[in-house]
């Protein structure tokens, strides 16, 4: 079995625009405070390394989702800012594994708060490969993903939450990526699962363990690929279990959080090694959230490809 | 079937989002809300203390408020609330149960027997809020009267 190494440019163009696509899709967090799980890092392409640089700006403009539906707005909104460097590279032929470093930066009435983000590190394995560009069969990636607790969480948090960076926790994924390209047509969908690990937290407000669960990722997006361009739009849906404290003086249970996030993005493609992207993501269009905020913001991505 | 189904999977999926406006908030930004609660229906979950409170001046979106509360035992006798001073300063805690965040740490000052004062009251966005009353000993919290409202 022997992989093709050259990739025709017509193939290449719109599987590899596709990927620098998905990358911000997912990643988008709950506007206000942080949560989620971080984006894999995934080579989907035919490049043998890729390093990004993606920022980010997010503007919450519904503040409060509650978990009846209800939506809540007031006249002060935070916004978040977020800059995040991201490499992979292929460690044989089918097995890759990739870094993923955001930094984060929320400001609400002139009070800013910045800082690392959730680091999070991937392993994936091709395990549907594209070797012969089947008509039909997608490209399948599946990963592995740890999450490092080092951005603070909304529960560790003394100013109501605007100097939360991230989940918190220690957590571990498992997810998919599938990927098909038909004629200027790509097509992408990608599933996770994770699992976060309890902790303890002692704060000014809250004194005892941290007890999250489950939590799921579901994205798929379509993308329409001219010349150097592509255009494309998104969805990825977000829920996770209520996160139980568990206290001396009783439990707080916590609330389902979940939402959808759209992204329309326009990519252009300078040459094999060069692409940038400019997204544009709403909250507020799709889905039924809940116990959530809900956010609009740009992202621009530059990336750099090694083939193989 | 065998469309039917992803078919409606695909139309829940991609469903809009529907702004589902929120009932008037009556328990902070109404007229009658400043009243102060004085039945010592709001109580302490071990100590059978009793509370009531009222807001002495109501947060906004960008401003702090201060808010006053009177701590009672049950008379002997009758058990019609008698005011107590506290054994230390309690705390008040804003916490939002289901978003799983607090706010701004809150300064209270007593200003009389049994009479405290809140300060720095600060909600950092709308929803549905706890106000936690807690007496603590050292950093252990002892016991803990709880009020919701909704912002």
């Amino acid at each position: 079995m022997k992989r093709l190494l050259t990739l025709p440019f017509k193939i290449a163009l719109p599987i590899a625009m596709a990927l620098t696509v998905v990358a911000p899709s997912v990643a988008q967090a709950a506007a206000c405070c942080g949560g989620g799980f971080a984006s894999p890092t995934i080579i989907a392409g035919d490049q043998a390394s890729q390093f990004t640089l993606s920022y980010g700006f997010n503007s919450v403009v519904v503040d409060n989702v509650d978990s009846e539906g209800y939506w809540r707005r007031w006249d002060e909104h935070q916004q978040v800012q977020s800059f995040r460097i991201e490499g992979a590279t292929l460690l044989s032929d089918r097995w890759q594994a990739g870094l993923a470093i955001p930094m984060i930066q929320r400001t609400r009435t002139g009070d800013t708060h910045s800082g690392l983000g959730d680091v999070a590190a991937t392993l994936g394995y091709e395990f549907l490969p594209d070797w012969d560009y089947n008509p039909i069969r997608p490209k399948g990636v599946g990963y592995f993903q740890i999450t490092l607790p080092t951005g603070l969480s909304k529960y560790e948090s003394e100013t109501g939450a605007l100097d939360t960076r991230g989940n918190g926790f220690w957590s571990v994924g498992l997810g998919a990526l599938f990927t098909k390209t038909f004629s200027d047509i790509d097509a992408f969908t990608s599933v996770d699962v994770h699992r976060s690990f309890s902790k303890s937290v002692r704060t000014s407000s809250i004194a005892g363990q941290l007890q999250p669960g489950f939590g799921g990722n579901f994205s798929a997006g379509l993308g329409y690929n001219f010349t150097a361009f592509r255009i494309g739009g998104a969805l990825t849906w977000v829920v996770e279990d209520p996160v139980k404290i568990v206290q001396p003086l009783g439990t707080i249970d916590g609330a389902v959080e979940r939402y959808t996030t759209a992204s329309l993005a326009l990519s252009y493609m300078k040459s094999d090694e060069w692409a940038g992207t400019l997204s544009y993501l709403d909250q507020t269009w799709f889905g039924s959230p809940t116990n959530t905020s809900l956010g609009r913001g740009l992202t621009i991505q530059i990336q750099r490809r090694w083939l193989r | 079937m065998k469309i039917v189904t992803p078919l409606i999977a695909a139309l829940i999926l991609t469903a809009c989002a529907q702004e589902k406006s929120p009932p008037p908030a009556k328990d902070l930004f109404s007229p009658t809300n400043g009243e102060r609660v004085t039945d010592c229906s709001i109580r302490f979950k071990k100590s059978g203390l009793c509370l009531s409170w009222g807001w002495e001046s109501q947060p906004t979106s960008t401003a702090m408020g201060s808010l006053v509360f009177k701590t009672y035992r049950a008379n002997l006798l009758d058990q019609s609330p008698v005011q107590v001073d506290l054994e230390s300063t309690p705390q008040v805690i804003l916490w939002m149960p289901e978003m799983g965040h607090g706010s701004r740490p809150t300064t209270v000052n007593p200003i009389d027997v049994g009479t405290y004062r809140a300060s720095d009251v600060f909600f950092v966005m709308p929803g549905k809020w706890e106000i936690l009353f807690q007496i603590k000993s050292g950093e252990s919290v002892l016991d803990e009267a709880v009020v919701n409202v909704t912002i």
